[in-house]
């Protein structure tokens, strides 16, 4: 790992190639755990990595902590873009959103179908709950106040929800 | 090494961890492949079903629901027929002009009597005037 940081360092794409691919996951997933929607996490980690790549091309990026300092990075580039996203909704129309979807590919589509199979099959309690997290964007908070339950049930109840959908996934 | 549950990494991905178990999962994940490669499912799977919630089907309404709004509305039924027996004339047998008069004669009884009371000195002082 160190040798990949030490040829990112020095100029060398493919290294960045690989950092990237293995990092990026995990800068996308703590801007989610800190509560950021997917789409503006995905935006702002491929963002930040640009900004990485940059500095180290122009000389100006002297050390590589991964994934440390993509973190920190994506979440400074995620709290100024929010802030400039608002100023400029407050002066136009938002423009039409440029999302990366999946169901571009066949395999995507499969997989969405098995979802939407999986979902009809549970009970109506939680066909709701997944509706009102995943379709209508409620907060873990918002849904449990909706449903009468509490935060952490609502949380359990997820868990255990997208473990059931892993788990029809998985080959064997 | 203790690896991190797959529902604290589900949580993790989902924004539900408390933020005092951030920097611990995030120390655990950076050095740790299989929790990395864990992450990466629970990260697709969270695409996924960001995806689905795009263009998922509306749920059909509830059929528990469908019967409250029936018996909702057989109450409201119940009540207006209710109201309408309880406004509707009484029945044939005792004639309503009956109930009417007897309502009408006491009060103009009483008020013949008390026109009669004060007309009798009238009466009385017409009939000293006369010779």
């Amino acid at each position: 790992m160190e040798d990949l940081v030490h040829k990112a360092l020095s100029g060398d794409d493919h290294a960045w190639q690989h950092l990237v691919e293995r990092h990026n996951p995990c800068v996308v997933a703590a801007l989610l755990a800190r509560g950021a929607r997917l789409e503006l996490a995905q935006e702002a980690a491929q963002e930040c990595w640009a900004l990485l790549w940059e500095r180290s091309r122009s000389g100006k990026l002297a050390r590589l902590e991964l994934p440390g300092l993509a973190i920190r990075q994506a979440q400074f580039l995620l709290r100024s873009g929010l802030r400039k996203s608002q100023r400029q909704a407050a002066l136009q129309p938002a423009p039409a959103r440029a999302v990366h979807h999946p169901t571009e590919s066949l395999e995507a589509r499969r997989r969405l179908a098995r979802i939407q199979a999986q979902v009809s099959g549970w009970a109506e309690r939680d066909q709701r709950l997944f509706h009102l997290v995943y379709a209508q964007g409620y907060s873990h908070q918002q849904a449990a106040e909706h449903l009468g339950l509490s935060t952490q049930r609502v949380r359990q109840r997820l868990c255990e929800l997208r473990r059931m959908i892993r788990e029809s996934g998985d080959p064997q | 090494m203790t690896h991190l549950p797959p529902e604290r990494i589900a949580l993790y991905v989902m924004g539900g961890l408390p933020t005092s178990e951030l920097e611990r999962v995030e120390s655990h994940l950076a050095g740790c492949n299989q929790c990395q490669r864990a992450l990466q499912a629970e990260l697709a799977l969270e695409v996924d079903l960001q995806a689905w919630g795009e263009q998922a089907p509306p749920l059909p309404s509830s059929p528990i629901r469908s019967w409250a709004w029936v018996a909702a509305a057989l109450v409201l039924l119940g009540v207006g027929v209710a109201l309408l027996v309880q406004l509707s004339p009484a029945p044939a047998s005792t004639p309503p002009t009956a109930g009417l008069a007897e309502s009408l004669t006491l009060p103009s009884a009483g008020l013949t009597a008390g026109r009669d009371a004060r007309a009798t000195p009238c009466l009385e002082d017409c009939r000293i005037a006369r010779p």
